[in-house]
């Protein structure tokens, strides 16, 4: 106890750490076979690694990450503690991008449903989107809706999406479409690592914010891993 | 019947992120007693506001000032009408700093948190996050601790509601009540909170208050005055240290 305080810590409540949700939605099919799927696994590892380093995005920070090729959840929303190293990832299929999408929102709007109901706060959702060609293989209905769904988000400030472009096939004018307020930009070559390295000092940039708190993005830091 | 009089006392520490940012700390506090009417203010300002850390203080001092002077007035007004003269009043304050600093009015957002008893009423003012809490005491001398009022942020963890924002008055809560009921329990203390030491002494999840909000009020009516103000300075300290990077601060407001 503080000899001045007036109270003991086991009066005080631990509340829980109020989350940050960060969706990552990865393209995995048949075209990122070899180094391109090598590098991208090593660098979701690098962002693992790096918010599990962060002693508060490290309690705060809930990593889910859908895939497609054939669409999977590979991880669903959890903070590092509890799940501290991410999914192996395998390049396979078609891109159907409308599909995960639809995948990664369902489980986002599912976790925020249930932090609400258990009194557990949350900042701003993050959605990063990554693929290295057109969208192929699954409904353009589904993909449309999906879009709009995201744009939506993406205005009301209820979701903040990272639309990136992976070598000089990826459709950017797709990716556009998802994020009316951010353009998507083209990652450098295959620095994937750099890209996360950035994307985890965000994420712990927000997770501690304050109310009242403008998060600003680290543009200089982008010039690290992207075509500007 | 009994005169009742109310001791009062106030504390804000800088929190762990703005020592290492080497800005000042943005919550502002004051209490007041004048004509007859005891008042306790809290104001946290906002992160993003260049000079919150002037528009809280302005609002915690402002507060008290309007809160003695206007006291029965607002008890018997519209409320939509009191709240209107409580933001705009603070508004012309904050426009007065904001001229002086070579400011935009709105470089000095800031929340309000304000309790102001005078013989048997209370009126209790909220505006955004942090957390209006009384101790109830029942007539066979038992006591409880309530929350009046709880925070209010957006959807989002780092979204609230601060004095200049254009919905300030439809977010403004304010409570008028007794400080003794017919059942004779009573109202035996207030406690203020900005979302600092909220974070330990408040769990949002059943809005209910830490029991160390109890031994502040019981310490408050024990301790000498400049005993317990050091008391709760250690207290936020510990806080601060332990269990938020946020600024915190607190008043409270005991009978004796």
């Amino acid at each position: 106890m503080n000899e001045l305080a007036l109270i003991e810590m086991e009066d005080l409540f631990e509340n829980p750490t109020p989350r940050v949700p960060v969706a990552l939605c990865l393209d995995c099919s048949g075209s990122m076979m070899g180094e391109p799927i090598q590098e991208l696994n090593e660098g979701v590892k690098t962002f693992y690694q790096a918010i599990n380093d962060d002693e508060i995005a490290r309690f705060s920070a809930e990593i889910c990450i859908v895939t497609f090729g054939p669409v999977s959840l590979e991880a669903d929303f959890a903070t590092l503690d509890t799940r501290p190293q991410p999914p192996i990832l395998s390049a396979s299929g078609n891109t159907p991008m409308g599909e995960a999408v639809e995948l990664a929102i369902n489980s986002l709007e599912k976790r925020k449903a249930a932090y609400k109901a258990s009194g557990v706060d949350y900042y701003q959702p993050w959605l990063v989107l990554m693929t290295d060609g057109h969208p192929y293989g699954g409904s353009q209905v589904v993909l449309d809706r999906q879009i709009a769904r995201v744009a939506t988000m993406a205005e009301s400030r209820k979701l903040t999406v990272f639309p990136i472009g992976i070598g000089d096939e990826a459709d950017m004018s797709t990716l556009a479409r998802f994020s009316p307020g951010r353009s998507p930009l083209r990652l450098q070559g295959l620095k994937f690592s750099e890209f996360f390295s950035w994307l985890s000092k965000s994420v712990s940039r927000v997770s501690q914010s304050t109310p009242g708190d403008k998060v600003t993005l680290d543009v200089e830091g982008i010039r690290g891993w992207a075509e500007l | 019947m009994k005169r009742v009089v109310w001791k009062r006392a106030c504390a804000a520490v800088r929190g762990r992120s703005h020592q290492i940012d080497q800005t000042p700390c943005q919550d502002g506090v004051a209490t007041t007693y004048r004509r007859n009417v005891s008042v306790i203010a809290l104001s946290d300002g906002a992160g993003s506001a260049s000079h919150s850390h002037f528009g809280s203080e302005v609002c915690a001092r402002s507060l008290c000032a309007i809160l003695c002077r206007h006291f029965d007035e607002i008890w018997h007004m519209d409320q939509r009408d009191a709240k209107c003269k409580i933001v705009s009043t603070l508004h012309g304050r904050l426009g007065c700093k904001a001229r002086e600093l070579n400011v935009d009015v709105s470089a000095l957002a800031a929340t309000l948190l304000a309790v102001a008893v005078k013989k048997n009423r209370y009126i209790a003012i909220h505006l955004g996050d942090g957390v209006i809490g009384a101790e109830v005491a029942a007539a066979d001398g038992s006591r409880e601790l309530v929350t009046l009022s709880a925070p209010e942020n957006g959807e989002h963890s780092n979204e609230t509601f601060f004095v200049t924002s254009g919905t300030a008055e439809a977010h403004m809560s304010m409570l008028l009540g007794r400080v003794r009921e017919c059942d004779r329990s009573e109202i035996a203390g207030f406690i203020l909170m900005s979302d600092g030491p909220e974070a330990a002494l408040y769990r949002k999840a059943d809005s209910v208050l830490a029991p160390a909000c109890t031994k502040l009020l019981d310490s408050a009516r024990d301790l000498r005055k400049v005993d317990y103000r050091h008391g709760l300075q250690g207290t936020l300290e510990l806080i601060a240290r332990s269990k938020t990077h946020d600024d915190c601060s607190i008043a409270v407001m005991v009978h004796v």
